[in-house]
């Protein structure tokens, strides 16, 4: 017989001081709903309070002792109830006046007396019946937005792993480990947030930034996939044509990205793809491939490269030993590795503790190999 | 005197109020025996005799409510034109207008107390 039953909203109130009108809306509704009375606006107020989570609609009278049922609806309206809670002022204080300033006050309806149960029922309930199909409807779209978020989440870290397993490839490909990246990605992390907190005024990323320049720094050497094993992995130095041939990883690298379809549409590309380009820039001028200087380069490329010289320098390479954190720390402070921005290095001073915990256990993992 | 006979001498619309308490004549009949009860109609000459405008159109309004409710429009017609009569400013109306709302008053105040118990 009830389908409000079902509802978690299945109460009415029955706002007047008259108990005759009082009882007639509650005989039109009590079959239907859970019935609360009120015979004046104070108490009224007090029970939508009480009671606002299961209040399917307000049935209000407007002229009551104690407040008014034009005040009740301007307290509901500062308590921003009337949106969420259809109210029906019920009345024969029918002037067009007061009539206009109920509606501006926020009423759903106004109703006139004689009650005629079948019309105050027709109209409350379609009114209800709204109501709900809009709450139901907000719900949805709620879930769905959560659903669409979690989904963009799990995008996200398929498209991190997925570029971290194609970056492992490649390091694989010149006999390095996946350690490699996954520790370029952390010190870039490092030197952004220590960036961030040494200047906040010229650096200020955020965490979001800091997500997607890790992640871009990954792909870094992604242009070594088109290099030569024979000139990756030489075991001596490299004659000058080779070097010229190794230093094209960069661009190739931005060829690469470049072609990968829709990739330009995502945020990390333009990051990954200066990386690519710039990570072997020098402040000074000196490095390739655009013979950039100081601030011509990017903060990001900056950050990149120096992460990839100390990573350099503290894994063994085919031409060359692990050295320590200690020596590979000087060896950078000191220009033996090129000049880098001293802001820069700056940063990198902060975050010597975390880099030698890195290095230690960097050489366990190169010892259990 | 029973119901029937009540709204048939007091021209009531029998149908038009059941519909109004949905069809619950228990109820419509309890509420008849306890109009002459209400204090409405008191408190309306009490306005009146005192001159004070406001509670006169306050407790009017009031008893035009509850008259129309039961379909006692003798009452509620009246109680309306008192009502409007005060808005207007339209004073003089006050007395003749209560003069008429009070016969009808009493008249119907009489049959429903001759109603069964």
């Amino acid at each position: 017989m009830n389908d409000n039953i079902n509802y978690i909203k299945n109460t009415i109130l029955i706002v007047d001081d008259v108990e005759l009108n009082r009882v007639i809306l509650t005989e039109a509704f009590k079959d239907d709903y859970t019935i609360l009375e009120s015979d004046n606006g104070e108490t009224a107020l007090k029970l939508i309070a009480e009671h606002k989570d299961s209040i399917a609609a307000v049935l209000l009278d407007i002229l009551m002792p104690v407040m008014n049922g034009f005040e009740v609806l301007q307290k509901l309206n500062d308590m921003g109830l009337v949106d969420k809670i259809p109210i029906f002022l019920i009345t024969a204080y029918d002037s067009e006046e007061s009539l206009i300033s109920g509606y501006n006050l926020g009423a759903m309806d106004i109703i006139s007396k004689p009650i005629i149960p079948y019309f105050v029922k027709k109209r409350v309930n379609s009114i209800v019946e709204l109501f709900r199909s809009r709450e139901q409807l907000q719900d949805e779209c709620f879930r769905q937005q959560d659903m669409l978020h979690e989904q963009a989440l799990e995008i996200q870290s398929l498209n991190h792993s997925m570029i971290e397993t194609l970056a492992t490839a490649i390091e694989f490909h010149s006999c390095e480990s996946g350690e490699h990246v996954r520790r370029i990605r952390d010190i870039t992390n490092y030197m952004m947030n220590t960036l961030s907190h040494l200047h906040p005024d010229i650096y200020n990323f955020d965490d979001n930034q800091i997500e997607l320049v890790s992640t871009a720094a990954v792909l870094h050497d992604v242009g070594k996939i088109a290099i030569s094993d024979v000139i990756l992995n030489k075991p001596g130095r490299l004659t000058d044509e080779e070097f010229e041939i190794m230093k094209t990883h960069t661009l190739r690298g931005c060829d690469l990205l470049h072609n990968i379809p829709k990739i330009e549409e995502s945020p990390i590309y333009e990051y990954a793809y200066d990386i690519c380009r710039h990570h072997h820039e020098r402040w000074d001028g000196r490095g390739y491939p655009d013979r950039l200087k100081g601030d011509e380069i990017s903060i990001y490329a900056q950050i990149v490269s120096i992460a990839d010289v100390y990573e350099a320098l503290t894994s063994k390479r085919v031409y060359k030993p692990a050295f320590t954190h200690e020596k590979a720390f000087e060896m950078i402070l000191n220009g033996e590795c090129g000049q880098f921005n001293p802001i820069l290095l700056e940063g990198f001073k902060e975050i010597s503790d975390k880099l030698k915990v890195m290095a230690e256990s960097h050489k366990d993992i190169i010892q259990n190999c | 005197m029973d119901f029937n006979e009540l709204c048939e001498k007091l021209h009531l619309d029998h149908a038009g109020m059941l519909r109004r308490f949905s069809g619950q004549e228990a109820i419509l009949i309890k509420f008849f025996k306890k109009f002459p009860d209400d204090p409405t109609f008191l408190n309306l000459k009490d306005a009146v005799e005192k001159n004070d405008t406001v509670s006169v159109e306050h407790t009017a309004h009031t008893l035009k409510g509850i008259c129309a409710n039961l379909g006692i429009t003798s009452v509620s017609d009246p109680a309306s034109n008192l009502v409007n009569a005060v808005r207007a400013g339209e004073y003089d109306k006050i007395g003749p207008l209560f003069a008429e709302i009070s016969k009808a008053y009493t008249d119907i105040c009489g049959f429903i107390n001759r109603l069964n118990q």
